[in-house]
């Protein structure tokens, strides 16, 4: 049984060929039942929240569109919904549900964890 | 015996636990005049009853055993099978302990007699396995001021969370209109199980508290005792969905039974045929058509065409070759056909190839019931 989080694939350690100008932060992402892995974004990003930029710090919806586009390559629609999540997907954020930390708009800072669950409801 | 004192069997059978600091005679006695609704009796079920077995405990499952459920649900046993579940877990439980009452429910609980059902229990475990069930079990906690205790499970994984006074189980489908609120007396918290080798094994996270948003305890709450009006079966995703699933994939791919499948592996003639199927290797591991391919659904979608021209390989003309799909029930079998239906639209327009794609409705599940009995049903 694979579950939606599931889908999400390994991703290499570190983006290679990224401008080395933009100043970067590195947090731990963990899905599904793989390993954690250390990724690196964007310390500040444009005001839309669409690439890196100098409008304002790093946001979870940044995060998410940046999953979207480097470590789905199928079946988005399993994962994403909209500029969020599917319903189901459990986002914490350093061990609390993201709702408690403002969700999508959530400042990323340097050493965050983020963990996308997958709520079940098999008995 | 009345329920405010133990007899002296009891005494003696409940001695190792009533020992423990802060468990005593009071909590015995607490347990004694408990009353806990057990819904459902399967995976999750079977285990939470037996340690339940010391208080009152009144069972809901209207399914019965079925010989698939028994590694798990451990009140069954062979001898049991297609009884109702819950007679099975109540004569299981009797036998481990004379001095509890319980009560087996075979009807489904339904939003018309949930209320009626549940109002005399102090404690309600959902343990089922369907999201519809999962927020019934909600609002009729909410309506009844029950606490829930909330379980779910699946593969390697567990979750399990309490409800208290106000609440709106988010699981396993939140949107937002419908929030998960707990106000007992701590902190609401999810806990978090995987017995997966490479994750985190336990995780006890905290969750939002009650919403002013939520529809059954917050301010402007549309929920009330009259929750066959909730549309459980909308709010889920699961309304307007057939029960016949021949029409799903709208016309993209056709779609066959295994008759024709089997009629078209035994013909073998005209065009070159591939057979393709999507299950886990593990799962095909277990069973397999001889004539199939196992390419599973995760690795076919990721490149369709490439899949399909290197089980081709060696043949002089694949231009309308048959590629048939075969999965354990149709699903996954689905995707995959209409993920190379569409990478076909992209890459080659022309359509050059006019490969006929086909996908099996029902899957080997089908395959063992309308063609060959002897092939395993796992």
């Amino acid at each position: 049984m694979t579950t939606a989080v599931e889908q999400l694939n390994q991703v290499s350690p570190m983006p290679h060929g990224k401008t080395p100008a933009v100043e970067q932060i590195s947090i731990r992402l963990e899905f599904g039942s793989q390993p954690k892995h250390q990724v690196s974004l964007p310390k500040r990003i444009s005001q839309d929240e669409s690439e890196a930029g100098d409008d304002k710090p790093v946001t979870v919806k940044y995060l998410i569109k940046w999953m979207k586009d480097n470590l789905l390559s199928e079946r988005v629609e399993m994962f994403g919904d909209g500029d969020g999540v599917r319903p189901g997907i459990l986002v914490l954020i350093n061990d609390t549900d993201w709702e408690l930390e403002g969700e999508l708009d959530y400042q990323l800072q340097e050493n965050d964890e983020v963990v996308f669950i997958s709520t079940l409801h098999g008995g | 015996m009345s329920d405010d004192a133990l007899t002296l069997e009891e005494y003696k059978r409940y001695g190792r636990q009533m020992i423990l600091e802060g468990f005593g005679l009071p909590g015995q006695l607490k347990l004694k005049k408990a009353r806990v609704a057990v819904i459902g009796a399967g995976g999750l079920g079977c285990p939470a009853l037996q340690y339940l077995a010391g208080a009152g405990v009144g069972i809901f499952d209207f399914d019965r055993v079925e010989s698939s459920n028994l590694h798990r649900q451990v009140l069954h046993n062979t001898e049991r099978v297609g009884w109702y579940k819950a007679e099975s877990a109540k004569l299981a439980l009797e036998a481990l302990n004379p001095h509890v009452e319980i009560i087996a429910h075979i009807q489904p609980i339904l939003p018309s007699n949930a209320i009626s059902l549940l109002g005399s229990y102090s404690l309600i475990l959902d343990c089922t396995d369907r999201p519809t069930t999962r927020y019934l079990m909600s609002d009729a906690a909410v309506r009844l001021g029950i606490v829930l205790v909330s379980g779910a499970a699946i593969s390697m994984g567990g979750q399990w969370s309490v409800y208290g006074g106000h609440h709106r189980a988010g699981i396993p489908l939140p949107r937002t209109e419908r929030t998960q609120a707990t106000v007992v007396d701590e902190e609401p918290r999810l806990n978090l199980l995987s017995l997966a080798p490479s994750s985190t094994p336990y995780r006890s996270v905290k969750t939002r508290g009650p919403s002013i948003k939520c529809v059954a305890c917050g301010p402007n709450a549309t929920v009330t005792d009259d929750l066959d009006n909730v549309p459980y079966e909308a709010f889920c995703g699961l309304a307007g969905v057939p029960e016949e699933e021949e029409t799903r994939g709208g016309g993209q791919v056709a779609r066959i039974r295994v008759k024709a499948l089997q009629e078209a592996l035994v013909s073998n003639e005209g065009a070159k045929s591939v057979l393709i199927d999507t299950r886990q290797e593990t799962e095909y591991g277990i069973c397999s058509l001889p004539e199939s391919n196992n390419v599973p659904m995760e690795t076919f979608i990721k490149d369709p065409i490439k899949n399909v021209q290197s089980l081709l390989e060696g043949s002089e003309d694949t231009a309308g070759a048959n590629i048939y799909f075969l999965c354990r029930r149709g699903n996954d079998s689905l995707v995959s056909a209409l993920a190379l239906r569409k990478a076909l639209q992209a890459a080659d327009p022309e359509n050059s190839r006019n490969w006929q794609i086909k996908d099996v409705i029902g899957g080997v599940r089908a395959w063992s019931k309308e063609v060959d009995p002897l092939f395993p049903v796992y």
